[in-house]
């Protein structure tokens, strides 16, 4: 199960989309991300979450425009 | 005898509804405090049923049971330290194949397990039939369909719980990790099981199976027990060293990977026989959207037209306050002329140096905030993910690999985060390549550039105009990109997958926060960088004393004119050149310099004068693109430095990017001229 993730985003020619992914493999959505979670910790592939940026410019979001003012970081700051 | 007491441990993922059941179990019975020594929220309630007295605990939301989170850790620690009576393990219907990989979990520690299958309203709407008998059947447990936000459900869940608390017998199930690997388990149980002083200590809790499996997950807290227990050369040890070497030989497979992946097979398989998806699958706003937005043929075209939207709508909409600072800006270098005459180099530095070329970027304010009103608004709906991903399309076209693109659109706003973003690349190839090509994504910094010259040469086209400078930076990073893959950086990239995140409406406060909070940072450029460049321009352009202000004989004019046989065959003159070098420190410097050239805090309708008499439409065009591609700024230079850990990168980034602005500005001169436009 696992073997196949790898290989079938291996062999995608172009950008793939965790949707997509799970479409294909008929896998649901949310269990594979849970499985890319796996496979990203075990070094094997790797997943971009655009969503998900702290604003530490380690995990920069799409369209930072200055790393030290984005409003998430701040917002992280204050917590 | 039958008790009256009993505890229940709730679990489940994040989100499956655990607090709602809860609630619904207890009421307003409930005490909220945390975990032993951790700021995590622990949440105790009871209810009776029958004569029966229940106390509820709700356990963390978590997604597996390793020892890589905090929660994690509490959820195992509670089950296999308190050994509750049951465990209500409360699975979200409408993602149960995710929900299962606990259940497995849960079901290695060996408690009575009870599954509330909650959210079957939100499963149903989605086209998902649950075959609620046969999952029980599977699970060997109780399964009870719960519907939480509406209290449905509850009830027979009391029920079971009461039953499963009377001694009711379930059968319960394992995963089976197929014969090999069983095998190896059961040598390792009974090393375990044969250790007097791990038997005494850990074995109350924990049975030996759930070790040894834990063992093969490589956790690292259940290792460190049997470790001080055991010691690191004991038989266990030995044996886990064993398998470990055996079932690689024949998975080729590390042990946690096999233990996963069969549990993923485990879940893979009840979901096959238990749930029914319906064909028309239901098919989400998100997923609509993308299916236009992503798709292979409308991506680009989208993505394109959005962006000249927003052009379009920056130099529409800005074009009407940015005459109200304008005549404010005027109007304060007046007074200050009119008030201030003596002495006369003070009056010059102020009129002509700082509200000159400070004045002449910050008209440009309102197109600067209305850009960053569309990249928030962008970013807030989620477009700009897609946008990221629709341009690594592009680069696969090309043959390149690798989510090395999604920096690239973060250059839009300013290439320093961008540069410092290629940390996510876990492919130095990738990440030197992104590095070196994403300056010439043209980010905001440019953008008082283009407004300057597009409001002197193509008043009528501005956004379109802006809009081509932009596709023009785009086009050749992906040239660029390509050329560095195949002669500086040749190699495959590692494979990688784009979650995107679902479409939402932005939210009027979150857009004028990332407006300002991104504007507010322009300001400070404006109070800072730029106005000390404006100032050393002034110098320039003022001494040696005696000459005409800004004249060739001035200072500037001499650097200038020391260039300018480099920019000639650009159709440029000298005091391109002084821009183009001070526009070094900072890219908005490059119209501050104008502002200040042409002196005594004109007007902006003054400026453009004076820039036709220096430019044509055709060489205000070239000029513009060799803004856009000519040396990253000091500020990104330095990020590369950095970055890539050499001054040879960083010089190399700027050699590259000044031949590359001269070859393209050259090429657009010499063509425009062939088509006769007038240089
Ligand atoms: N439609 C629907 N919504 C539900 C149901 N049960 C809970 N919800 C909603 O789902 C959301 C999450 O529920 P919670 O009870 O907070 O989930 P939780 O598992 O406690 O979440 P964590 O605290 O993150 O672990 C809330 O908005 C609930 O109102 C259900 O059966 N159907």
């Amino acid at each position: 199960m696992l073997e196949r993730i790898v290989e079938e985003v291996k062999n995608n020619p172009g950008p793939l989309t965790v949707g997509e992914l799970a479409r294909r493999l008929d896998i649901e959505e949310s269990a594979l991300s849970g499985m890319l979670d796996y496979l990203e910790r075990k070094g094997r592939l790797s997943v971009f979450r655009p969503d998900e940026c702290d604003g530490s410019g380690d995990m920069a979001c799409v369209a930072c425009v200055y790393g030290s003012g984005c409003p998430r970081a701040s917002k992280k700051e204050k917590e | 005898m039958a008790k009256d007491r009993a505890t229940v441990a709730l679990a489940g993922n994040p989100n499956a509804g655990k607090t709602t059941i809860f609630n619904n179990l207890t009421g307003a019975r409930q005490h909220i405090g945390n975990w032993p020594g951790v700021t995590v929220e622990k949440k105790e309630g009871s209810t009776r049923i029958g004569d029966l007295d229940v106390g509820i605990v709700d356990l963390p939301g978590t997604y597996s049971l390793t020892a890589y989170s905090l929660e994690e850790v509490i959820v195992r620690d509670f089950i296999a330290g308190e050994r509750p009576d049951v465990v209500v393990n409360i699975v979200d219907a409408s993602n149960i194949e995710r929900n299962l990989y606990l259940t497995t979990q849960l079901a290695e520690l060996g408690v009575p397990l009870v599954i509330a299958l909650n959210m079957v309203d939100v499963a149903r709407g989605r086209g998902i039939h649950i075959d609620v008998p046969l999952l029980g059947e599977l699970l060997g447990s109780p399964v009870i369909p719960t519907v939480g936000l509406r209290n449905r459900g509850t009830m027979e869940l009391k029920q079971v719980i009461a039953d499963a608390v009377g001694g009711a017998k379930y059968r319960g199930f394992h995963v089976n990790y197929g014969r090999e690997v069983e095998e190896e388990i059961t040598r390792l149980e009974e090393a375990i099981s044969a250790d007097d002083t791990v038997s005494r200590e850990l074995l109350g809790k924990y049975f030996p199976r759930w070790l040894a499996v834990k063992l093969f997950e490589e956790d690292e807290r259940v290792a460190a027990d049997l470790e001080r227990l055991a010691g690191p050369d004991s038989e266990i040890f030995h044996r886990l060293e064993e398998s470990r070497r055996h079932l690689l030989s024949i998975y080729g497979e590390d042990l946690e990977t096999i233990i996963v992946d069969n549990r993923y097979g485990f879940v893979a398989g009840v979901v096959r026989e238990a749930v029914e998806r319906e064909r028309e699958e239901y098919v989400s706003t998100t997923d609509r959207i993308d299916n236009v937005l992503t798709s292979r043929i409308w991506g680009f075209p989208f993505f394109a037209l959005f962006m000249w939207l927003m052009f379009f709508l920056t130099f529409f909409l800005g074009k009407f306050p940015m005459e109200w600072i304008d005549r404010l800006v005027t109007g304060f270098a007046n007074m200050v002329q009119t008030n201030l005459t003596s002495p006369a180099w003070l009056q010059s530095l102020l009129v002509d140096g700082v509200i000159g070329g400070v004045g002449a970027v910050l008209v440009f304010l309102p197109q600067i905030f209305i850009i960053f009103i569309c990249i928030s608004i962008l970013e807030d709906t989620g477009y700009m993910s897609r946008a990221a991903f629709i341009m690594d399309r592009v680069m696969h076209w090309l043959g390149l690999h690798g989510k090395s693109f999604i920096p690239m659109v973060m250059g839009f706003g300013c290439n320093v985060p961008a540069v410092m973003a290629t940390r996510t690349l876990e492919s130095e190839k990738d990440r030197m390549i992104t590095i070196l090509v994403n300056p010439l994504m043209s980010c905001t910094a440019r953008l008082p550039v283009y407004a300057l010259f597009t409001s002197a040469f193509f008043a009528a086209n501005q956004g379109t105009v802006t809009f081509s400078l932009y596709l023009m930076g785009i086009i050749l990073a992906v040239v660029m990109a390509k050329v560095f893959r195949k002669f500086l950086f040749p190699g495959e990239s590692e494979p990688f997958v784009m979650e995107l995140p679902p479409y939402r409406w932005p939210t009027l406060k979150g857009t004028v926060v990332h407006m300002w909070e991104r504007g507010s940072l322009f300001l400070r450029k404006a109070g800072t960088i730029i106005l000390a460049g404006s100032i050393i321009i002034w110098l320039l352009s003022y001494f040696p004393r005696g000459v005409a202000y800004g004249s060739a004989q001035s200072l500037a004019g001499y650097i200038g004119r020391a260039f300018e046989p480099l920019v000639k065959p650009l159709g440029f003159d000298w005091r391109a050149v002084v821009a183009l070098m001070f526009g070094f420190v900072a890219k908005e410097i490059v119209v501050s310099t104008f502002g200040a050239l042409t002196g005594a805090g004109e007007s902006r309708a003054a400026i453009s004068g004076q820039l036709q008499q220096i430019f044509t439409p055709l060489t205000a065009y070239c000029f513009m693109a060799f803004t856009l591609l000519y040396t990253p700024c000091l500020a990104t230079v330095a990020m590369i430095r950095r970055e890539t850990g050499h001054w040879k990168w960083a010089a190399f980034a700027v050699a590259y990017s000044l031949a590359l602005a001269w070859l393209i500005a050259f090429l657009i001169y010499r063509v425009g001229l062939l088509f006769g436009l007038k240089g």
